[in-house]
């Protein structure tokens, strides 16, 4: 009797120390430009080599332009030397990369799955911080730092202590409208930014069942918003059917070996867990976050500051600071907020699935004048079948700008950035102060409220344009 | 070998707001140098421009060796580049009520501490930092003991293992292929039992 996380975590610490850490198998490593270079240099400069190039692929992500012609032109030097510095790096150590140029470039945490790359029962890290997306496939998958990188990469294994257990128990059916997003800002919203601190997070409960692969990686990705490195869904017949598709090698030659060994991946009973939380999904409504962290959110109808009282002098005061930096007054109606700028994509919501639910908003409608739409697909693959079933026309129809992959605003690394006081409507899983842009103001919210607000030009509930 | 943090110690600056995260620390547009020295230029670097009160004691010309945080300090992005910001600016311990957790081991790895204060010790170290705002504190690490400038000591908590880590001048890297063998030991069972896992696509 015992819990998913548990299982896959025995099944990989292969020492202890005296302290009581875990040496822990890391069977896959995913690496890209941002955090990776710094690990490089430390582990060529204490001669350590990479001990298993073929569990290690790297991708450059965070600071690739956005823009057609980003093969032969990076504006910002910086960019293009962090792009070249993993260029050189991966050539040196023999580690397979995929490079600007190649169709399956995109955002690390969205061309894992995509290339069959993660397993269920598997452990996988990546230095950022939304590597939790990938435990939608049930897999022990977490956000590192750079020395962790260093050492993942000369001895393919972490030092970690087991953290504790909490259960996610959701049931009841979303709404119309309502998405996997709006279920991770109604959680984070619930538990807080630190609820899940110190813990391994599993979603379970028929609500999670019904997710498609695409949705239960937007609530995993979320997951690290709340605190917890890790958000694990068990995987069910859904995973099998969306990896049959997408598995190479080793894994398409022992598919079904290993479907029967993943059914043992689940948690026994729910009382193992070290703590639960029980949701009810069919309460939550499309929700728009208002403050500066992605706990501060509010249903559409409802308004800033989500009219509850601060619990203590120091939230008031960071209330106060929050709204003073978002240019908003506590009490104020959500849907009266004019927006700038409309960002539809990242690692949260730059997915096949999540365009489809935004062109459905964007289809025989125009982007309010005076608004710039981006939509930037998370990957090669996402672009080209979105063109192919003719989502990117929607958009160009609509007036929206149609990208190539990369995280873009979300981080604003790469040349697309708010400007200071610019007000957005986006997709992306954070809204921190500058995250998006100095000055930048974030509403985080779903694709499909993303393109109802690029239309009215306000932070608009997605319903208002589904019938 | 690597540098042993045996304790941190001289003035505290506070910083009483909840939630600071990662890229208020080290801000994204700097994620793009390639190196890790000279990232204290970078720290706080936003709010610096804004004047923001959290950040007033930066003015000074002595940087403080210790930082008295709130709740969940360092939360968000898994960004490396906010330790070694705070390291070469000059902060050798952090004391928060709580910590975000990739931020807390990335602390560890640089010889930052990253120390836990319970709430009623924290309004003590609060009295205390108003009493002698300039006042020396030191972290003693063997212990887990914060010795206030008053003569006043409160017990602190570090993670599982980050004492020993700090303490070890043994690079983590050469003590883990000790265990060489258990790894590979792992890898040939993995092919044998699980072979869809043993390597990549």
């Amino acid at each position: 009797m015992t819990t998913l996380f548990d299982k896959i975590w025995a099944a990989h610490a292969v020492a202890r120390n005296e302290a009581g850490d875990d040496l822990v198998y890391i069977d896959r490593h995913l690496v890209q430009e941002v955090s990776s270079p710094q690990a490089f240099a430390s582990m060529k400069a204490s001669g350590h080599v990479l001990r298993s190039a073929a569990r290690h692929i790297a991708v450059q992500d965070h600071n690739v332009p956005t823009t057609a012609d980003r093969l032969t032109h990076i504006a910002s030097p910086e960019s293009a030397e962090q792009i070249a510095t993993l260029r050189r790096n991966t050539q040196a150590t023999g580690m397979r990369l995929l490079d600007l140029d190649h169709p399956l470039q995109g955002i690390v945490h969205v061309i894992a799955p995509e290339l069959g790359y993660v397993l269920p029962g598997s452990t996988v890290v990546c230095g950022d911080s939304h590597s939790a997306t990938l435990g939608a496939l049930g897999a022990l998958a977490w956000g590192i730092g750079t020395s962790e990188v260093a050492h993942v990469m000369s001895t393919q294994s972490l030092w970690m202590r087991k953290p504790r257990t909490l259960g996610i128990e959701i049931s009841g059916a979303l709404g119309p409208g309502v998405y996997a997003k709006d279920l991770a800002l109604a959680l984070i919203h619930h538990t807080g930014t630190s609820g899940g601190a110190g813990y391994g997070t599993e979603y379970v409960g028929p609500t999670v069942s019904g997710l498609s692969m695409e949705a239960r990686m937007t609530l995993c990705n979320m997951t690290i918003e709340a605190g917890s490195r890790f958000g694990l869904v068990a995987p069910d017949a859904t995973t099998v059917a969306y990896l049959r598709e997408r598995v190479q090698g080793a894994a398409r030659e022992h598919f079904e070996q290993a479907v029967q060994a993943w059914a043992a991946l689940r948690t026994d009973d729910p009382a193992d867990f070290d703590r639960r939380v029980v949701f009810d999904a069919a309460s939550v409504s499309p929700r728009v976050t208002w403050g500066t962290m992605p706990s501060d959110s509010a249903v559409f109808s409802g308004r800033v500051g989500d009219g509850a009282a601060p619990a203590d002098e120091a939230e008031r005061r960071r209330l106060e600071a929050s709204l003073a930096y978002m240019g908003l007054q506590s009490g104020q109606a959500l849907s009266s907020v004019p927006i700038d700028v409309v960002f539809i994509g990242s690692c949260t919501n730059g997915r096949l699935e999540d365009l489809r639910a935004a062109a459905a908003v964007a289809h025989g409608r125009r982007v309010a004048s005076g608004v710039r739409a981006l939509v930037v697909p998370g990957s090669g693959s996402v672009k080209r079948a979105a063109e192919a079933e003719g989502l990117a026309q929607v958009f160009l129809d609509a007036g929206f700008e149609w990208r190539e992959p990369g995280c873009s605003m979300c981080i604003g690394m790469n040349g697309d950035s708010l400007a200071p006081g610019q007000r957005s409507a986006s997709t992306s899983n954070r809204n921190f102060e500058n995250r998006q842009g100095q000055g930048g103001r974030t509403h985080l919210m779903s694709p499909a409220a993303a393109a109802a607000s690029a239309v009215r030009g306000k932070l608009t509930d997605p319903r208002e344009f589904l019938s | 070998m690597k540098a042993v943090t045996a304790q941190a110690s001289g003035r505290a600056a506070l910083m009483q707001r909840d939630d600071i995260d990662t890229d208020a620390i080290f801000p994204g547009r700097f994620l793009r140098l390639v190196q890790r020295d000279g990232m204290g230029a970078h720290l706080f670097a936003d709010w610096r421009a804004e004047g923001r009160p959290e950040v007033a004691f930066m003015q000074r010309q002595d940087p403080p060796r210790l930082l008295v945080a709130s709740q969940n300090f360092g939360c968000g992005s898994s960004r490396e580049h906010a330790v070694w910001a705070l390291a070469d600016y000059g902060v050798q311990a952090v004391l928060a009520l709580s910590f975000g957790d990739i931020f807390r081991n990335n602390c560890v790895k640089n010889g930052v501490v990253a120390a836990v204060v319970a709430p009623a010790d924290h309004a003590r170290l609060l009295q205390a930092l108003v009493a002698a705002p300039d006042g020396e504190l030191r972290l003693d690490v063997a212990t887990s003991t914060l010795h206030l400038s008053d003569g006043g000591t409160l017990p602190v908590v570090l993670a599982a293992g980050h004492a020993e880590q700090l303490l070890s001048s043994e690079d983590e890297v050469d003590r883990t292929l000790r265990h060489e063998a258990a790894l590979r030991a792992h890898e040939e069972r993995v092919r044998q039992q699980q072979p869809w896992l043993a390597s990549l696509g």
